[in-house]
C-alpha cells in the first residue's frame, strides 16, 4: 500500500477512546501536538512537511533535538523547541509517533 | 389563533429541534450540545475536533457565507499567480468533509446567557456550550469618506469576498508609471504581514507586465510593522523604487478619500494623493455578532480567558480566532486553527470530565515577496495566569540568499494545503 493512502487510512481511522466512556482510553492528544499537524498534516503528508504519524517516536525526537542543538541556517523548526526540555521533546515525540489521528 | 410551531420559528420564539445529524447519529444519544458559530479556520476547526476528540457531543456549526475566500493566498490571486477557484471553500462540502450538521444560515441573535442562537432563517437552538469565530468586521467612519456602500470602490478585499476579484480586475488596468495606494490599518488588525505581502506582490505584477515605472504607496497608520527589515531588504533587491512606505511618523495616516476620484488625504496634508488604484484596509474590530452579543469590550474585540478561549464575559460562551484578543498572538489564519484545537480540547475535557489540557498554541505566518520566494516569522506560545507568553520564536535570517526563500515560499505552498485540508476537509485541487 502506497504511503499517502495510508495515511488517509490513518487519518479518517476512528478516534483514540471509546465514546461514551468517562475517561478516555488512551490520554486525548495535546493541543500542542494538534497545532503541528497544521503543517504535518496527515490528509497531506506534504514532501517539505511530513506526516509525523509515518516517523516512529524515536526519529521525530531525534529531529526535534536536532533543531534545537543544531539548528540550519533559516530551519522553521529551531523556532518551536530552542526552549523545549528533553522529556517534552520526548513527551511530544510520543505523542505524534504514535497516537494522533486527527 | 394557534400558531404552528413553523409560525413561531419563524418569529424565533420556539427552539428548532437539532438537524438530524446523519452519518454521526448512529453513534447513540448526545450526551451534550456545541453549536459553532463561523465555519472559517477558526470555527470550522473547532467544529472538526470537538466531534473527533468528544464523540458524544453533537456538533452543529452555523456560517452564513455559502462559500468564501481564504485570507491566505488571495494575494496570490491578485497577481494573477493563482486562481480565485484555487482558494474557495464551499461551507457544506467543509460541514461534510468533518461529519458535522451545518447549516448555511446567519445568527441574527446570540443570548450569551441562555446560550441561545437564533438564525434567520433555520429558527433557534440551544446548547451546552457555544464557540463563535466570526472574524472581523470594518470600523467604518475612521477614514472620512469611506463606508461600506462605496469601499469596493477603494477595495480592502480583506474579508474573502467579491473585492479580491475587483482588486485583481483593476489592477489591469493601472498605466505603466501609474500609482497604487495600499493604506495600511492600525493595530490591531488581521494579518498583519497582509498589506506588505500585498505591496510586494502588486509591485511583482506591475513590474512583470512592464509596468515598472509604476509607484506603490503604503499610506501607514503605523510606524513599524512585522518582518519589516525583511520586507525593505526583498522589495530593495526585487522591486528598486517602485515600493515607497510612509510611516504615520512621516504623515503616513490615511484620513479621507475621494472614492470618486480616486483621491486620497494623508494626516496633515494639503493636497490629496492622486492614484490610478487605491486598496485601503480599514481600521478593524470584532465582527457583528461579537458586539451585538456583548461578547466585546470597549476596544471593539473579545476578551477571552487563554486556557480555553472561554469569554471574559459570557462563560459557556468561547471566541476564537480574529475577534479575540490574544496577543502576543496574531490575527491570523495559523493561529485562529491553532486556538481551535486547544479551545475544542478544552471543551471536551469539561464536557467529559477529563482533566484540563496543557495550554499551547503555534503561530507561522509565510508572506511571498515575489512568485517564488516567501519569508516567515514564527511563534510559540504558552498561557500562564490568564496570559499569554511567547515561549520560542523566530524569523526568516536576513541573509538569506533565493534558495532559502525559494525553499519557504515551497514550504508555504505545502502550509497552505496542509492548513486547509485540516480546517476545511480534503486538499483541494489547485
Ligand atoms: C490578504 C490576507 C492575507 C492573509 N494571509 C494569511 C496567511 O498567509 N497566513 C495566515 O495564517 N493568515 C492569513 N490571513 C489571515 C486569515 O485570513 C485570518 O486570520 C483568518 O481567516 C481568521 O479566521 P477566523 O475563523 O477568526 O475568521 P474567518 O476566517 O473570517 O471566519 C469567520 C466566519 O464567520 C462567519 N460569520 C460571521 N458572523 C456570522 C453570523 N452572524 N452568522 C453566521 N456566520 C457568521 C463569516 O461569514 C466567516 O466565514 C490573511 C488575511 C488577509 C486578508
Ligand atoms: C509552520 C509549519 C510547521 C509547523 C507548525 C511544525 N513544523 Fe515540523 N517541519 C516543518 C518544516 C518546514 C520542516 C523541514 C525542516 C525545517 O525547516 O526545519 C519540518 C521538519 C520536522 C521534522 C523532521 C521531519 C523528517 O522528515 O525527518 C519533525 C520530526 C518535525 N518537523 C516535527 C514537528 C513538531 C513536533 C511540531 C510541533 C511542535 C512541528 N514539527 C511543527 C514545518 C513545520
Amino acid at each position: 500500500m502506497n504511503k499517502s493512502l495510508l495515511c488517509l487510512l490513518l487519518a479518517v481511522a476512528t478516534p483514540t477512546y471509546a465514546a461514551g466512556s468517562a475517561k478516555p482510553k488512551a490520554a486525548p492528544p495535546s493541543p500542542l501536538a494538534l497545532s503541528c499537524t497544521g503543517c504535518h498534516q496527515p490528509l497531506v503528508n506534504a514532501k517539505e512537511m511530513p506526516a509525523l504519524n509515518m516517523l516512529t517516536p524515536a526519529k521525530i525526537a531525534e529531529s526535534l533535538l536536532a533543531a534545537r542543538d543544531k539548528p540550519k541556517a533559516g530551519s522553521i523548526m529551531a523556532r518551536f523547541v530552542t526552549k523545549m526540555s528533553d522529556a517534552q521533546i520526548a513527551s511530544l515525540a510520543a505523542e505524534l509517533g504514535s497516537t494522533v489521528r486527527p | 389563533m394557534t400558531l404552528s410551531r413553523r409560525d413561531l420559528l419563524k418569529a424565533g420564539l420556539a427552539t428548532a429541534t437539532w438537524p438530524s445529524l446523519g452519518r454521526a447519529a448512529n453513534r447513540g444519544k448526545p450526551k451534550s450540545r456545541v453549536i459553532v458559530i463561523g465555519a472559517g479556520f477558526g470555527g470550522a476547526t473547532c467544529a472538526k475536533y470537538l466531534r473527533t476528540l468528544s464523540p458524544t457531543t453533537e456538533v452543529l456549526l452555523i456560517e452564513r457565507r455559502s462559500s468564501f475566500l481564504t485570507g491566505p493566498f488571495s494575494n496570490l490571486v491578485l497577481a494573477g499567480l493563482r486562481s480565485a477557484e484555487s482558494v474557495t471553500f464551499n461551507t457544506e462540502t467543509i460541514g461534510a468533509a468533518h461529519g458535522v450538521k451545518t447549516l448555511v444560515d446567519e445568527v441574527i441573535v446570540l443570548d450569551p446567557v441562555k446560550l441561545s442562537v437564533t438564525t434567520a432563517n433555520s429558527g433557534s437552538f440551544t446548547a451546552d456550550r457555544i464557540v463563535v469565530a466570526p472574524g472581523v468586521a470594518m470600523r467604518w467612519g475612521m477614514i472620512e469618506g469611506l463606508d461600506a456602500t462605496n469601499s469596493a470602490t477603494m477595495p480592502h478585499a480583506w474579508t474573502g469576498d467579491g473585492q479580491v476579484l475587483e482588486l485583481r480586475d483593476r489592477l489591469d488596468a493601472v498605466p505603466d508609471g501609474g500609482t497604487v495606494l495600499i493604506g495600511a490599518p492600525a493595530n490591531p488588525y488581521r494579518c498583519p504581514p497582509g498589506p506588505y505581502e500585498r505591496a510586494s506582490l502588486i509591485a511583482f505584477l506591475l513590474s512583470r507586465s512592464g509596468r515598472k515605472n509604476c509607484k506603490i504607496i503604503i499610506a501607514d497608520a503605523k510606524d513599524d510593522f512585522t518582518k519589516r527589515a525583511l520586507f525593505m531588504l526583498e522589495w530593495d533587491a526585487l522591486y528598486p523604487d517602485m515600493i515607497e512606505w510612509l510611516p504615520r511618523a512621516q504623515g503616513g495616516e490615511v484620513v479621507r478619500v475621494d472614492t470618486s476620484t480616486g483621491e486620497v488625504w494623508l494626516r496633515g496634508a494639503e493636497k490629496p494623493i492622486v492614484t490610478h488604484l487605491a486598496s485601503i484596509v480599514p481600521p478593524q474590530q470584532a465582527a457583528e455578532l461579537a458586539t451585538s452579543s456583548d461578547l466585546a469590550d470597549e476596544s471593539g474585540w473579545c476578551p477571552i480567558n487563554p486556557a480555553d478561549f472561554e469569554s471574559k464575559k459570557h462563560p459557556g460562551v468561547h471566541v476564537l480566532g480574529d475577534a479575540t484578543i490574544a496577543a502576543p498572538v496574531p490575527k491570523s489564519a495559523f493561529a485562529a486553527n491553532s486556538q481551535a484545537k486547544l479551545c475544542a480540547s478544552a471543551v471536551a475535557a469539561r464536557l467529559n470530565g477529563w482533566p484540563a489540557p496543557e495550554p499551547r498554541l503555534l503561530n507561522t505566518c509565510y508572506s511571498f515577496v515575489s512568485d517564488t520566494q516567501a519569508i516567515s516569522v514564527s511563534a510559540f506560545y504558552g498561557a500562564v495566569d490568564g496570559r499569554i507568553s511567547v515561549l520560542s520564536d523566530g524569523v526568516s535570517p536576513l541573509t538569506g540568499d533565493t534558495a532559502l526563500r525559494e525553499l519557504e515560499a515551497e514550504q508555504a505552498k505545502a502550509w497552505y494545503v496542509s492548513i486547509t485540508a485540516d480546517s476545511f476537509g480534503l486538499p483541494h485541487a489547485e
